[in-house]
């Protein structure tokens, strides 16, 4: 959790069929100090900015902050995230517009992709796709299901078995993490006698043991893999373990937020949540980027009447034809 | 019916006069092909059978390419109620808002802050911990207020 005072953020990204993106950020604090080179998402002064303040039926007030940009093509937006230092500064991000002619309908993809933190287990390979539902909805929507009639059942059999599942998730890609990382090096490195071989065998129990145990990764190398087998390795072990942690704390210490996509079109498909105004929701925390890259897409279509109107003509045209010369013949 | 026949019969002795018979032929004959030259002129590909079956064929692939494309763009559509949530985007704010509120709680008061810090308590359980807190204190407050009423009632009444 984040332990600091941060304005919550919404990015809502209106898209355009010709490209286009009108972006725009809602940032709700509790005061009214907005410090936009510390938000979640780029965003500047250049930016136009609204404020408001609302005050709830408790007698609490929040303020909010809007900031509005209307961005050419999706380059803007990779620009700012390229050059962004805010509170997210080592997430990998960017964002991609396809449009496709399928002549009978144009097709639209918008993507916001985010690069994975390290080299870990993909959820899809711990959890069930219930759980994986459960797993990327962001939280206010997981509040939401809980206050529906059958939530005892989604507690008792996806909630509980994903947050246990989630811990063993965690380590068994912390520990892939690092046996890649020695089997990179010792790969690039021949002249560095350590037996991976070993290591890879022993990932399960490694993980395990980190897990359940209360021994440190010295102590469980230790016990595993034969006394002495860190002082050994001490040096590439201890610059593998602080590489891995600095990865790893791009997920921990992310700041989470919410995106809102409103395609051009019909929305046809999407990995994320749809409203009741057919916009799609996705939520961006550590943890949904930390083993695999994470893809927010989206994909709508427009169709083309003329096309329709063009191929009607044509196949009527064809059929008449066809249907005059076999009277002709009979 | 002899009237009939008689009739016809004059009829067919007096047969009408046409002074350019073959002039009128040749209207006729005239008005009959440029129907059909116009047919023939639009549909005249039907006789070349390279381009019958080409474009036959093609209309076929495109009929078969519309309704692939069709059923693909329904089914896609159908997969999309799962993903389907009655919430929008004031829900959001509205969730917002509760939230910056509940982590100000935290963060100012000294014993959350320790929690907020601790792997012991979840987020979530956290989150909802406090929101029940501010709830009940909600409720004691408007409890505390109807008290209050109800007692300066009393005392009106014995004024």
């Amino acid at each position: 959790m984040s332990s600091c005072e941060r304005p919550d953020a919404l990015v809502i990204n209106i898209v355009h069929d010709d490209g286009s993106i009108l972006r725009k950020i809602i940032l709700t604090h509790t005061k009214d100090e907005f410090d936009l080179n510390d938000c979640q998402v780029p965003v500047d002064s250049t930016w136009n900015i609204t404020r408001d303040y609302n005050i709830s039926e408790k007698g609490d007030t929040t303020y909010t902050l809007t900031a509005v940009k209307e961005f050419e093509s999706v380059e803007g937006i990779n620009n700012l995230y390229a050059n962004y230092e805010g509170s997210n500064p080592r997430m990998k991000r960017k964002a991609e517009f396809r449009k496709k002619f399928r002549w009978f309908n144009t097709q639209y993809r918008y993507t916001e992709h985010v690069d994975k933190a390290i080299n870990g287990y993909p959820p899809e390979d711990f959890f069930t796709d219930e759980e994986l539902d459960f797993f990327y909805m962001p939280d206010k929507l997981v509040e939401a299901r809980l206050q529906e009639a059958d939530s005892t059942s989604i507690k008792e059999n996806i909630i509980e078995p994903l947050e246990e599942k989630f811990e063993l998730w965690l380590g068994s890609s912390l520990v892939k993490a690092m046996i890649g990382k020695i089997t990179d090096t010792v790969s690039a490195n021949p002249d560095i006698n350590i037996n991976i071989k070993i290591l890879q065998e022993k990932e399960e129990e490694i993980a395990e043991s980190l897990l359940k145990s209360d021994l440190d990764e010295v102590h469980v190398l230790d016990s595993l893999l034969g006394k002495g087998y860190y002082e050994s390795n001490s040096v590439l072990l201890d610059t593998i373990f602080s590489e891995v942690e600095r990865e790893f704390d791009v997920a921990f210490s992310a700041h989470k937020y919410m995106i809102q996509t409103v395609m051009p079109g019909q929305l046809i498909a999407t990995n994320g949540y749809i409203d009741d105004s057919g916009n799609v929701v996705w939520e961006v925390e550590g943890d949904v980027m930390l083993s695999t890259d994470y893809d927010m897409w989206a994909e709508s279509k427009e169709r083309n009447t003329w096309a329709w109107i063009v191929t009607g003509v044509f196949v009527l045209f064809v059929m008449t034809g066809l249907i005059l010369k076999a009277l002709k013949i009979l | 019916m002899e009237e009939l026949d008689r009739i016809l019969k004059q009829l067919k002795l007096n047969k009408p006069v046409i002074k350019d018979r073959e002039f009128l032929r040749e209207g006729i004959m005239n008005g009959i092909t440029k129907k059909s030259r116009r047919l023939d002129y639009l549909f005249g590909w039907t006789e070349i059978v390279w381009l019958r079956r080409s474009l036959a064929t093609a209309s076929v692939v495109i009929v078969i390419m519309f309704a692939l494309q069709q059923l693909r763009v329904v089914s896609r559509i159908d997969k999309l109620e799962k993903r389907m949530l009655s919430f929008n985007t004031e829900k959001i704010l509205e969730y917002q808002r509760e939230n910056v509120i509940v982590n100000s709680v935290i963060m100012h008061s000294q014993e959350t802050a320790i929690l907020a810090d601790s792997i012991k308590v979840s987020t979530n359980d956290l989150l909802n911990l406090i929101r029940e807190y501010r709830d009940l204190q909600t409720k004691y407050e408007q409890i505390v207020e109807s008290k209050t009423n109800e007692g300066s009632n009393i005392n009106k009444q014995k004024l």
